[in-house]
């Protein structure tokens, strides 16, 4: 078959995206349609009501395929949630033939040596991306013939709650579909927004969502770490409307209409007025005290988000590609300069490349657009893939953002 | 005795091992539609199948079984020329007005094996072929029956009617033969005429009596032009029948009387005795030649029964 409609689909906490897409000879992608829907039932990547998602998702479905005006075949689903966790691991073996050439029996049994770690029950695998060799403690990326004795590999393995990875999953089973793969939301993103040349000097990409930020650290073409943390865009609603003693949806108005992650000192002084619908009052509040609210959740989420990766690299060094921010929520006014100061490194917005549709290049669409592009790539390893000693979703996912 | 025990291999759980099946509870109105939509989509393309193969295999049957009539209504023209062969005296007109042959009939419109048909049911026609000649040709080719002799049937239902007797004893009503070839033929006599699906039965043992008629014409044409009956009244084909006789009646002798053998012998014999009882101006009342080396005369101004001798 020379094309092949496929459909990526986003369970976000904010809104739920469905975007098709037309892969033609495995090459080319051409944007179809698109399906959004406010979501319900589904909180920080999780479903916390079946019946009610269901009925979310398969609408927004609906919707993209009217917009498409093509039916769906395969879906590329995003997963996230505060239940995602990654390790390191590595695998070691000798290389087995007396010249001391690496061979591709070695170089499956290193890979399925690495792999091997067994999870609890209530756990399975997402991905298991792998990084570079070490042959002798010398990094290659593909050591087949080369001569050393011993052949290493380390791979990023990411699992989830089974429980919580089903659900999603059955409820597109529930619309007659079947999901063809599933991808790690901020590697979704990262590979619309970060180049292959940001990938091999390193850069960081955070999606800051609604309900929860994903990040992916790449190095030296590699993902060397991703993590989710359940903080998003809704906290800082949440903590409007706390700190402020309003209505989560005065909050919410207030943080579109008048948030900034940075205290600017040029309107801090000015007040916001809201008026009460049900009783027509009025109430003024300080541009200051939001500024101040929104500044203080937004640095505590980068800070995490370093704290986390200060194992894997040093920020007090540049981090070549920089860091990239995206989702909703990046486009809260000053996010830049506060991402800048925890970070301490150059900071880009969204940057989408220019071949997506104008329509379509707003944060909150990186990640369905990226899982878009990963179907995209994934059909160009296939044939490649079959002739690799290691091959299937490793492959696939490592090549793609590897740029090899 | 300490045993190396491999370890187990680990086996990792993947996403993919969770079972992609679509529960009930996760059916909505949406994904019922969307069910129903392909269901009445699978439906209607297996329909549309299902009439293309029936299609396809009606067209294959009528193609097998129509394949012996073939049209080729390209190839149809007018009949331009019908090409007559026979060996006997039918003509070309006789055929076109048998078969009612006009000149707007298509080569490809005519059913040949209706025409052969049509001509063989002719009791005079003994066989008939008839050859498409593309592009605007007919061709027909008949064999007759030869007639040996006449025959004077009376039916009660008609009137009486003189018909021919081929050699192979077919009895058939003539047609277009000259007047004078029918009248060069003996009449028959003595025998019993049977109908039988609508003609007559063939009699037996005309080949005999044909062998003698031919002998007598081809050697002794002088003796032949003056039979006038042939009487198989007391004529028996079976071989054992040692009296049977073929009675010839003839103007200038009487009565000829044969055995059903040796014709040359008795040919030789009556001519010999004819010859002589020309030149000593006898009248010969009958003769009678069945009877072996010697031939009985019966002399019309002797006594009855003196045997002949020269």
């Amino acid at each position: 078959m020379s094309s092949k409609i496929i459909g990526a689909i986003e369970l976000g906490t904010h809104k739920t995206t469905v975007l098709m897409g037309e892969v033609s000879h495995g090459r080319s992608l051409n944007i179809l349609g698109l399906g959004k829907v406010y979501s319900q039932g589904v909180k920080k990547g999780e479903v916390l009501d079946y019946r009610t998602a269901s009925e979310m998702v398969h609408q927004a479905i609906v919707l993209a395929e009217q917009s498409a005006g093509a039916e769906l075949e395969r879906v590329y689903l995003a997963q996230t949630g505060g239940h995602l966790k990654g390790f390191r691991s590595m695998g070691s073996v000798s290389v087995s033939a007396s010249d001391n050439r690496v061979s591709a029996t070695d170089i499956k049994r290193v890979t399925e040596n690495a792999k091997s770690k067994e999870l609890s029950k209530d756990r399975v695998y997402i991905h298991h991306i792998q990084n570079a060799f070490l042959l002798d403690a010398r990094e290659c990326s593909n050591p087949m013939n080369m001569q050393g004795d011993k052949l290493e590999v380390a791979y990023w393995s990411i699992h989830g709650d089974v429980r919580k990875v089903r659900d999603p999953i059955h409820i597109i089973n529930g619309f007659g579909l079947q999901v063809e793969d599933i991808i790690l939301s901020s590697i979704a993103s990262g590979a619309i927004v970060a180049n292959e040349t940001e990938k091999q000097n390193g850069v960081l990409v955070v999606d800051i969502g609604c309900g929860t930020t994903d990040y992916a650290l790449y190095k030296d073409g590699y993902i060397v770490y991703t993590g989710v943390i359940p903080v998003g865009g809704d906290h800082l609603t949440n903590d409007l409307s706390l700190g402020l003693r309003i209505t989560h949806d005065h909050a919410e108005r207030i943080k579109l209409d008048a948030g900034k992650a940075f205290i600017d000192d040029t309107d801090k002084e000015s007040p916001v007025t809201l008026t009460h619908i049900k009783d027509m009052n009025t109430r003024t509040v300080q541009r200051h005290a939001i500024y101040q609210i929104l500044n203080a959740r937004v640095t505590e989420l980068f800070q995490l988000i370093r704290t986390q990766l200060e194992t894997q690299w040093d920020f007090s060094h540049p981090l070549p590609g920089g860091v990239i921010l995206t989702g909703g929520t990046s486009l809260l006014p000053g996010i830049e300069s506060c991402a800048c100061t925890a970070f301490e490194q150059e900071i880009r917005v969204n940057p989408i490349p220019n071949w997506v549709n104008d329509s379509l290049r707003e944060p909150g669409m990186a990640t369905a657009l990226g899982l878009l592009q990963y179907a995209l790539g994934g059909s160009t390893q296939e044939t490649v893939s079959q002739l690799e000693a290691s091959g299937g979703l490793l492959k696939r996912v490592s090549q793609i953002f590897s740029g090899s | 005795m300490s045993k190396n025990k491999r370890p187990k291999k680990s086996k990792t759980s993947s996403w993919r091992t969770i079972n992609q099946v679509a529960a009930k509870r996760s059916s909505t109105p949406a994904a019922r539609r969307r069910k129903l939509i392909k269901g009445l989509k699978v439906s209607c393309l297996s329909l549309l199948l299902v009439a293309a193969l029936s299609f396809v295999g009606y067209g294959i049957y009528g193609w097998a079984t129509q394949s012996g009539t073939i049209h080729f209504s390209l190839l149809s023209q007018p009949i331009q020329a019908v090409e007559f062969k026979t060996d006997g005296v039918l003509s070309k007109d006789w055929v076109r007005s048998k078969l009612k042959l006009s000149s707007q009939s298509s080569l490809m419109g005519l059913d040949i094996f209706k025409i052969k048909e049509t001509l063989e049911s002719v009791d005079q026609i003994r066989s008939a072929v008839v050859e498409r000649q593309f592009p605007d040709t007919l061709l027909i080719t008949i064999q007759e029956y030869e007639p040996v002799l006449r025959v004077a049937v009376q039916e009660p239902s008609s009137e009486p009617k003189v018909m021919l007797v081929s050699s192979e004893g077919v009895v058939y009503d003539g047609k277009e033969y000259p007047l004078i070839t029918l009248k060069r033929l003996p009449y028959l006599g003595g025998v019993h005429l049977e109908r039988s699906n609508g003609a007559f039965e063939p009699l037996k043992g005309m080949d005999v009596v044909a062998q003698l008629l031919k002998k007598a014409r081809l050697q002794k044409p002088h003796l032949y032009a003056d039979w006038k009956i042939v009487s198989c009244q007391r004529f028996d084909q079976r071989e054992e029948a040692v009296w049977s006789v073929i009675k010839i009646r003839t103007s200038a002798v009487g009565e000829v009387v044969f055995k059903p053998q040796d014709f040359d012998d008795q040919l030789d014999k009556l001519d010999y005795i004819f010859r002589d009882a020309t030149e000593n101006r006898l009248r010969i009342r009958r003769i009678d030649l069945s009877l072996g080396s010697e031939a009985v005369v019966q002399m019309a101004n002797r006594r009855r029964g003196q045997p002949y001798k020269s």
